[in-house]
């Protein structure tokens, strides 16, 4: 076929315009593609960014949220935190936050605390009642801790838990955190509601993984295993050892008194560290290797650390309860109860008339009484009285509407005998505060010890001997006119009393023999804490038991406004009793356990004196101690004692052993330093002592941690 | 008379060429236009995103890292005055920044106090809330958390 010269010019141009029109096309498409694609890319730049500075901004509120509680888990309920333009919600080991910027845009983090793996399996928490969100990126906090912990990850499965906590990539160290948080920034996270913790929509994500340490922590533990505002003193027995150790730090005491450690035979004791003293004068009163330990003056202007009554975690009293009073354990089994303080019952039950009154049964036969229903968090069994879980003792009202007993003491019918009986009757020495003891409290008998005791007008200055002619209401006006001066005695007071007795004693108006026979007219002579009613009861605190059992992971926290009094043995872990008086252990033994975390760390506390005897009167009416063993915080406003041994009598000492911390503040620290050294002692007679430091559970009283404690990342990873 | 209708094209097709030769070159004419304004607001976007990040991490560094003096103002300063401003020139492109603080109300007193601090960059206008003809606002602006941090040396 011919083609005419025409048309292949016309073809020509078809081709031309076929290609310029391909070309025109790719340009158009390519500026199509382009344009959007930059701004795309830059749009994605952008998400990124926002999404590691919302995992940035998760972190800051976890370390935040650490500092406040250094127990946190994400353990918060429901919405705790709410701005315009931020909001945080918490919910069993689960956070999540939602943050929008200056022109609208929307960032969420979120972080993950919970195993999902059981109850407090490694986690310390219950599982939640639904997966809040799922991610294998689990957190750790394990500032309370001092030993490593594993970071685990959870499993890819729609349950998303972790199956094996033990097993992990990487340990954290002690008293370090692992926080892993998750930045989520784009359209799909520009509106928030509170319940949905998942993304609508297209997003940005961004896992932000850091450890931190604590910087600082070697400034809480070597703030000490032991300070004590006065004296500081041990007794021990021969070749024993004061042993002061440390779970992270130097192991150090500090006293702003003097420390001495002795032998029974009052030669020089053995103190074993390889730590700092802190003494008022710089001296250390033992023997010990100066290569190894450090004496030095301490410094006054250092505070203590000051936990205050209002930050210490105390039984709620809206909670379970049980009423004030003294709850006595009879030889048959049965517990009586008593609706006043143990001093008032002592004085009471040692009236003839009262010795045989039982009070309230509230056990007994193996069941309880009728008309009695323990509270919630307390099993009473034979001659056992079990806590598993928070019981604060209400005070009981009297008839006016003012408070009759505000103390807790469980006490064997007989008495919980502090110490020996003093040999041979205890001769004056013993029988002199027994009865200034007991004539204190009893105006009728005071009244007619001092009746016929006149003196004989022989000394210059006036006449000697006792007035009782003057009486104001039930009570003697004493006044003792000695070598001319005058001294008045308050008869309602037991010091002055004794004091009393002693000047009449030392001036010949009162021999030795007498204090002895009035002493036992009155049955008094005994130990602190022996009744001696002569009932025949011969149930003692070694029958006894008061046993600490919270749920695992939980804690039983013991809390009376007044006094607390306890002959038993006592044990059990996750324990904390706290005393609004006096705290007083008078058993056979103890071995007690606080949590070591947060809220639980405090073993005992007392706005009192603290005094833990475990003497255990034998069949052959010898005596011995027990062995103590406290976890945690012990801390009293006033002085602590612990007597696991005496010179009375031929007995075999205890041990005692603190693992912990143990402040002898001397006073209310709320009131910071003590201006005097008057109170804030620590005494022990024991065979041997044992003090450990361990910071897990002194970080775990404080509701924030120090200033002075930071801290310090040292791994940053990035995924995705 | 065939014969001379043969050697050109008609009035229609000529027309018909140049229109669809018009419309071709004026679209690309207009999407090359969109497409080095997206470039450039793109590249705006990621100076204004360098800005922000690199004023954020001034912000950050100075609470982290410097006594606590020195960045006292940052916890005190008042909410509704910008913690900072300026104008850094990247190119031949002015960008403003403002960075505002404000407390995050987390119940904790100093020295662990929260605040969020926002930051926002704008080129081109007056003020960050002007829109552009064919580019719409020309701003970019981020937020994160800053916990404070006490970096005195212990008494």
């Amino acid at each position: 076929m011919k083609i005419s010269r025409f048309a292949r010019k016309r073809g020509i141009i078809l081709v031309t315009v076929l290609f310029l029109t391909i070309l025109i096309s790719m340009f158009i498409g390519a500026a199509i593609l382009v344009g959007p694609r930059t701004l795309g890319l830059a749009g994605s730049q952008d998400g990124e960014l926002t999404a590691t500075a919302a995992a940035e901004s998760g972190m800051q509120y976890a370390l935040m949220r650490i500092r406040q509680d250094p127990e946190w888990r994400g353990n918060g309920s429901g919405v705790v935190l709410s701005t315009s333009d931020f909001t945080v919600v918490e919910d069993s080991g689960y956070v999540w936050g939602h943050m929008k910027t200056a022109n609208g845009g929307g960032s969420m983090f979120r972080i993950r605390f919970n195993f999902e793996n059981g109850p407090d399996n490694g986690d310390g928490l219950n599982d939640s009642a639904g997966l809040r969100f799922l991610s294998p990126y689990v957190s750790l906090n394990n500032l309370g801790n001092s030993n490593p912990g594993v970071v685990p990850r959870a499993s890819d499965d729609t349950q998303s838990a972790v199956d094996d906590p033990e097993e992990g990539d990487y340990v954290v160290p002690a008293h370090g955190i692992c926080l892993l948080v998750e930045g989520i920034a784009g359209p799909g996270v520009r509106e928030f509601d509170s319940s949905q913790p998942n993304p609508k929509g297209l997003v940005h994500s961004k896992i932000l993984e850091s450890t931190f340490v604590v910087s600082n922590l070697d400034d809480l533990a070597i703030d000490a295993v032991a300070m004590s505002n006065s004296d500081l003193s041990a007794k021990l027995q021969p070749g024993k050892k004061f042993s002061v150790e440390s779970k992270g730090g130097t192991p150090r005491i500090r006293s702003r008194g003097n420390v001495s450690v002795q032998q029974q035979n009052g030669t020089s004791g053995t103190y074993d560290s390889k730590g700092t003293v802190y003494t008022k004068d710089g001296n250390l009163n033992a023997d010990y290797d100066s290569k190894k330990v450090t004496v030095e003056t301490e410094d006054n202007s250092n505070p203590f650390y000051e936990l205050t009554w209002d930050e210490l975690k105390t039984a709620d009293p809206a909670g379970p309860k049980l009423a004030a009073g003294t709850y006595v354990w009879w030889d048959d089994g049965s517990l009586h109860y008593y609706d006043m303080n143990y001093d008032d019952y002592a004085t009471w039950v040692k009236n003839p008339l009262n010795t045989t009154n039982a009070g309230q049964v509230v056990f007994s036969g193996g069941t309880y009484a009728t008309g009695f229903t323990p509270p919630a968090n307390l099993t009473i069994s034979d001659g056992k009285m079990t806590i598993t879980g928070d019981l604060y003792i209400e005070p009981v009202s009297d008839s006016l509407g003012g408070v009759k007993a505000s103390d807790l003491a469980i006490i064997p019918r007989e008495g919980a005998p502090e110490e020996p009986a003093p040999a041979g009757g205890g001769g004056a020495s013993a029988a002199g505060p027994a009865l200034a003891e007991y004539l204190a409290g009893n105006p009728a008998a005071l009244k007619a010890f001092f009746a016929n005791r006149t003196g004989d007008g022989s000394a210059t200055g006036g006449q000697q001997g006792w007035n009782t002619s003057s009486a104001t209401g039930p009570y003697a006006d004493i006044t003792w006119d000695a070598n001319g001066s005058n001294a008045t005695y308050d008869p309602l007071d037991y010091s002055s009393m004794e004091n009393a007795l002693k000047d009449a004693f030392s001036d010949g108006f009162v021999t030795q023999a007498e204090l002895v026979q009035q002493a036992n007219n009155y049955n008094l002579i005994g130990a602190e804490g022996d009744l001696k009613l002569n009932t025949g009861d011969t149930t003692t605190t070694e029958d006894l038991d008061v046993e600490f059992k919270p749920a695992s992971g939980e804690s039983a926290t013991l809390s009376a406004e007044g006094n607390i009094r306890i002959g038993a043995k006592l044990k059990g872990e996750g324990a904390s009793i706290t005393s609004g008086g006096t705290l007083t252990v008078v058993g056979a033994g103890a071995d007690l356990a606080a949590t070591p975390n947060a809220q639980e760390g405090v073993n005992m506390y007392a706005k009192g004196d603290i005094t833990l005897s475990t003497l255990k009167k034998k069949k052959n009416n010898t005596y011995e101690f027990k062995d103590i063993k406290l976890k945690g915080l012990v801390y009293t406003w006033g002085d602590f004692e612990a007597k696991l041994g005496s010179d009375d009598q031929a007995t075999s000492w205890g041990k005692l052993e603190i693992e912990g911390t143990l402040v002898a503040y001397g006073g209310d620290p709320a009131n910071g330093k003590p201006t005097t050294t008057a109170k804030g002692s620590v005494s022990v007679t024991a065979e041997d002592v044992t003090l450990k430091f361990d910071p897990a559970y002194l970080l775990g009283v404080m509701k924030t941690l120090p200033s002075n404690v930071q801290f310090k990342r040292t791994v940053w990873t990035t995924y995705r | 008379m065939r014969r001379q209708q043969q050697k050109g094209f008609n009035m229609i097709e000529l027309l018909l060429s140049l229109t669809l030769i018009t419309v071709a070159a004026l679209t690309l004419v207009a999407l090359s236009f969109t497409a080095v304004a997206s470039r450039q607001k793109a590249e705006s976007i990621t100076d204004a995103m360098l800005v922000a990040e690199e004023q954020l991490a001034l912000a950050v560094h100075s609470v982290e890292t410097l006594p606590q003096a020195e960045h006292a103002d940052f916890w005190d300063s008042a909410q509704s005055a910008p913690y900072s401003e300026g104008t850094i020139l990247i190119g031949e492109t002015d960008y403003n920044f403002r960075v505002t603080v404000e407390d995050v109300p987390t119940g904790t007193a100093a020295p662990n106090r929260l605040r969020k601090m926002d930051i926002v960059v704008w080129w081109w206008s007056e003020s960050p809330g002007e829109a552009r003809v064919g580019s719409g606002q020309l701003n970019y602006s981020a937020s994160r958390l800053v916990r404070e941090v006490v970096n005195d040396e212990t008494p």
